[in-house]
């Protein structure tokens, strides 16, 4: 009888397993670790289990610490705001307008996706730059006497290249729901005597909104914990919280320290993150 | 002139060089319930869009109340549309469903609200209002529909296939609201189908199209009893068909020759184009078939080997053999029957034809 | 069936790799005798010179190589007693020998210790209850490099002038507070208090507007200088270097009471061929050596006597051209206490708001 139960269910079962362990291996044990190391002491080269509430009563007590949070937190707000807009106009030009050329720029989407991380932000560099790209382009077509360092080292650039490497983890998703939205609801919006405009408020837009809402949380997230970029481009007040939470690991030798500040940006996170899908689910209950 | 609400002047519709509607005319009155029949791909559909203005017309002119609409965007015409597939919002209640098309007419929340549960509750809904709309049967589904459009008091009312999807108990139950519906509200509905008995069970007028055209436009009993082509002659009601030649050519009729070497006479019409020697298809339904009394002296009678006796209620469906290969059918009334039919199974029978109820039309070359 | 085949395989694989390791482990133990491992900077074991001490004492040198401080650790925290000598920068001199990782020196079997820059040879870092442990042998201060095109007049104190205002660069590292603490003349820079890392953090806060950037690596540095993003900062000589084999009018400077960093040869603690690696050592430290090793890397030596060796003229530049003052300022790299501390002060700095 268990058997036959056990046959019926195999592929369920072994999905469940794959599930189960990607959960505890890949999520579980890290986060208990780092939680577990939260609370111990370190000293010099040695770090000592205890259960000590030190490294967090640290963190709250330093200004440091909420100064390079806000920082994150300002940096990952403007990139995820940019990046929803112009990746969901991106996103709807690609599914509704682009015909001809969806497949070109589809493509032209996705390729920076296969090149690494550090490579599209260094980029920016190149283009930001004193004698960079768009600097030399200014100066020889004489907008500017002399090359602009405004550009490159500040919150702009770093929030420049994010966007730029981030905008695809909107459009994607905000495209496929575009893609899934039948001619139907937007006949009988129209139908039943919706401009185009309030079609797109009333009945598109919400109905893409998971998928905005999906890749927005993707882009803050990422953006919040980002730390090659601001340290690649970032000015002398860009620091970010990742880049404090690097510098235990590595030359501070603080793993506690470390694991609680990251703890504390996890929480944060959570609960921004917790947030926003509470007021996104209110709001649009209150105006539907 | 003036009681047309819809009307369509020589309009043609071309997708590249596919054409979908081929010089068409037609005229919808105020207040009827006009059927747009025929199977697929006969451009029913899209000369519904093209009212709705979901599409343009390649050329010809669509007038709605006599103004010309060529160029008004779908959400200016006061035409509303029940999809085939309902298409509610699925991210909105059956109320907000239903009283979505009122923002645009600049009525309060409120009112909205109240004329919403009013026309929910005509379409027995009223309960379900403040549903989830996608957790609705098919019929519910269908029920909002029509009261999203409704409530907007549309000139036009037009409906896709709306019954399509739903099964044949429901579709039924349906059909007798929409066609009660109409009647109340006096609105006029143009309805798309390829379900003949639908078209006739509900519509003032049916218009048959085939290949871009309207191939008959008439009463339901015109369309159905007297068909002016093969085709609605054929498409319109089960129809048996009798392939012959015509062999003698009288007065007002004509006789045709079947393989079987039976003699049938067919009223000519308006085909009096029928020369001797035309091949020619006969249409007759099968309800007007009749088994002859025994030795009984009727003229357009055909024997036939009874093969099949089927038990339909209060009518029998009889399947006849006619010569080597035709099978015609018969229908009719159990207590009209011959008694002990049931016995002569595989006997012959004569069948006798009724002249007026026999169609000739000149066979091949289409229309 | 065919799984048991499988599985057999797999055992019978484990099987013969956990015999290969086994025999390899011999096989490498064996060898012990005629070999000496020794970890260290690439660059600073070249067959140049490493094959005449092969041949001059039969034995094989087992050469490891190591790109960071941290990974020195690492490697002696994991590796027990695979090397007989190891290089160690002075900043970590303390924590190896605190840790048991190195043990003492036989001074009599490096005659050649008595050459080393006398300010050096005591230094305290390298000594524990009155033994040596590490033998000085390279090291180099933290310059100040600069654009000469632009600066004129080189010192630190060019780094806090407003005429280089958004064109002045800084090394993102703790040690940059010890460069600073040093400028503003305080002696114990790696041992400072709460109040005197405020001082450092506001002089560092009012720098702010000058600086263009925090730079991490040595080619992120070589880049701006060569992009003309900024013309001067605390550094290392071979950002210098590169930058005029990149034909820049690229110069450097010592700070009036430099930073330096000092690396020294240790021996590792349980190491079985003490004699030989103290030859190695002492060998090190020949002039003929390390003349050979300032040419090939521009690190600087402790030897002096390597200038008889090398071309007139060749120190010039070089922080080896300097006299026994020069040398008595320097305070090397050590051992930060409080380095958590130091770092969080760093991270306040980095975080502070330019105006």
């Amino acid at each position: 009888m268990w058997q036959a139960k056990l046959q019926r269910h195999r592929i369920e079962i072994v999905c469940a397993i794959a599930a189960i362990g990607y959960l505890v291996v890949f999520i579980g044990l890290p986060y208990a670790n780092v939680f577990a190391f939260s609370f111990w002491e370190k000293d010099l080269y040695t770090l000592r289990p205890a259960l000590s509430p030190e490294n967090y009563a640290r963190a709250f007590t330093n200004d440091l610490y909420r100064q390079v949070i806000l920082n994150s937190a300002e940096v990952a707000t403007i990139v995820t705001l940019v990046s929803s807009v112009l990746g969901y106009l991106l996103a709807y030009y690609l599914a509704v307008y682009a015909e001809r050329w969806r497949n070109l720029l589809f493509f032209l989407l996705i390729v920076p996706l296969w090149t690494s991380f550090l490579l599209r932000a260094y980029i920016w560099k190149i283009i930001l730059g004193r004698n960079g790209i768009l600097n030399s382009a200014l100066t020889q077509a004489g907008v500017l006497d002399q090359p602009a360092s405004f550009l490159l080292y500040n919150k702009f650039s770093i929030s420049i290249a994010l966007i730029y490497i981030f905008l695809p983890f909107v459009a994607l998703p905000v495209y496929a729901a575009l893609e899934k939205i039948p001619r139907g609801y937007v006949e009988a919006s129209a139908d039943l005597g919706s401009p185009p405009w309030a079609t797109f408020w009333h009945v598109v837009f919400p109905l893409t909104v998971p998928g905005l809402a999906a890749g927005a949380m993707v882009v803050f997230c990422l953006s919040f914990g980002d730390f090659i970029t601001p340290s690649l481009l970032g000015g002398t007040g860009d620091i970010m919280i990742a880049n404090v939470i690097i510098a235990q690991f590595g030359a501070a030798y603080d793993w506690p320290f470390g694991s609680a500040l990251a703890i504390l940006v996890l929480l944060i996170v959570m609960l921004l993150v917790g947030l926003s899908v509470w007021i996104g689910r209110t709001v649009s209950r209150g105006r539907a | 002139m003036m009681d047309a609400v819809v009307r369509l002047d020589r309009v043609s519709k071309r997708f590249g060089s596919l054409v979908v509607l081929d010089d068409l005319s037609l005229e919808v009155r105020r207040g009827e319930f006009l059927t747009l029949l025929g199977e697929s791909g006969c451009g029913k559909t899209t000369t519904l869009r093209i009212i709705s203005g979901f599409e343009e017309p390649t050329d010809g002119a669509v007038y709605l109340n006599g103004r010309l609409v060529n160029a008004v965007p779908a959400y200016r015409r006061r035409v509303n549309t029940v999809f085939q597939n309902y298409a509610l919002f699925p991210h909105m209640t059956v109320g907000e469903n239903v009283e979505y098309g009122l923002r645009f007419d600049r009525v309060p929340r409120r009112e909205r609200r109240r004329l919403a549960e009013e026309m929910l509750a005509r379409v027995g809904l009223a309960d379900k209002i403040d549903r989830q709309s996608t957790a609705l049967s098919g019929g519910q589904m269908q029920r909002v529909a029509l009261a999203r459009a409704l409530i907007k008091k549309p000139e036009v009312l037009l409906l896709d296939e709306p019954l399509s999807a739903l099964d044949a108990r429901l579709r039924k139950e349906l059909q007798l609201e929409l066609k009660r519906t109409q009647r109340e509200t006096g609105i006029t509905f143009v309805y798309v189908t390829h379900d003949q008995e639908e078209a006739l069970v509900m519509s003032d007028r049916i218009a048959v199209m085939e290949r871009g055209h309207i191939r008959q436009l008439g009463r339901p009993d015109d369309v159905f009893e007297r068909p002016e082509t093969l085709f609605v002659a054929e498409f319109v009601g089960a129809s048996n068909k009798l392939d012959g030649r015509v062999v003698e050519i009288r007065h007002n009729s004509v006789i045709v020759a079947l393989p079987s070497g039976d003699r049938l006479e067919a009223p000519t019409r308006s085909a009096g184009d029928l020369a001797t020697g035309t091949d020619v298809r006969l249409i007759v339904r099968p309800e007007h078939l009749r088994v002859a009394a025994d030795s009984s002296a009727a003229t357009n009678v055909v024997r036939a080997v009874l093969e099949d006796i089927i038990y339909l209620g209060s009518d029998r469906k009889l399947t006849l053999r006619v010569g080597e290969r035709l099978r015609i059918e018969l229908q009719e009334r159990g207590d009209r029957l011959p008694p002990c039919l049931g016995t002569r199974l595989g006997m012959t029978v004569d069948i006798e034809i009724p002249p007026d109820a026999l169609y000739a039309f000149r066979k091949g070359r289409g229309e | 069936m065919r799984q048991h085949d499988g599985l057999t395989r797999v055992v019978w694989f484990c099987r013969s790799a956990m015999v290969a390791a086994v025999f390899g482990a011999v096989a490498w133990s064996s060898a012990e005798a005629e070999e000496l491992r020794i970890l260290t900077w690439e660059g600073l074991a070249d067959d140049a010179w490493i094959e005449p001490f092969e041949k001059a004492h039969d034995v094989k040198i087992q050469r490891t190589y190591v790109g960071s401080n941290d990974e020195y650790m690492a490697a002696l925290a994991a590796g027990g007693t695979q090397y007989d000598t190891v290089v160690i920068v002075s900043s970590l001199a303390q924590t190896a020998i605190k840790a048991g990782f190195v043990e003492p020196v036989d001074l009599d079997k490096v005659p050649n210790f008595q050459m080393i820059y006398p300010e050096f040879r005591k230094a305290a870092f390298l000594q524990s209850d009155g033994e040596q442990y590490g033998v000085p042998t390279f090291w180099d201060i933290q310059p100040v490099t600069f654009n000469a095109d632009v600066v004129d007049n080189c010192s630190f104190d060019a780094l806090f002038d407003p005429k280089y205002k958004g064109k002045i660069a800084m090394w993102d590292d703790v040690s940059t507070l010890g460069d600073v603490a040093s400028y503003m003349g305080f002696d114990n820079i790696w041992t400072l208090s709460d109040e005197q890392l405020t001082k450092v953090k506001q002089k560092m806060i009012e720098q702010k507007p000058l600086v263009r950037r925090y730079w991490s690596t040595g080619g992120e540095i070589i880049e701006l200088f060569m992009s003309g993003e900024v013309v001067a900062t605390n550094s290392w000589s071979y950002v210098t270097q590169a930058l005029q084999d990149e034909r820049m009018n690229a110069a450097q400077c010592a700070p009036e009471r430099p930073t330096a960093w000092l690396d020294s040869h240790f021996i590792v603690a349980g190491s079985e061929n003490r004699d030989l690696a103290h030859a190695f050592i002492n060998y090190m430290l020949e002039p003929e050596v390390l003349a050979q090793i300032y040419e090939h890397s521009g690190f600087g030596v402790t030897n002096p006597e390597i200038a008889e060796h090398l071309p007139e003229g060749a120190l010039q530049g070089s922080a080896m051209a300097q006299g026994p003052e020069f040398r008595s300022t320097i305070r090397f790299w050590e051992e930060i206490p409080r380095r958590g501390k130091y770092l969080e002060v760093w991270n306040e700095i980095k975080a502070a708001s330019v105006d």
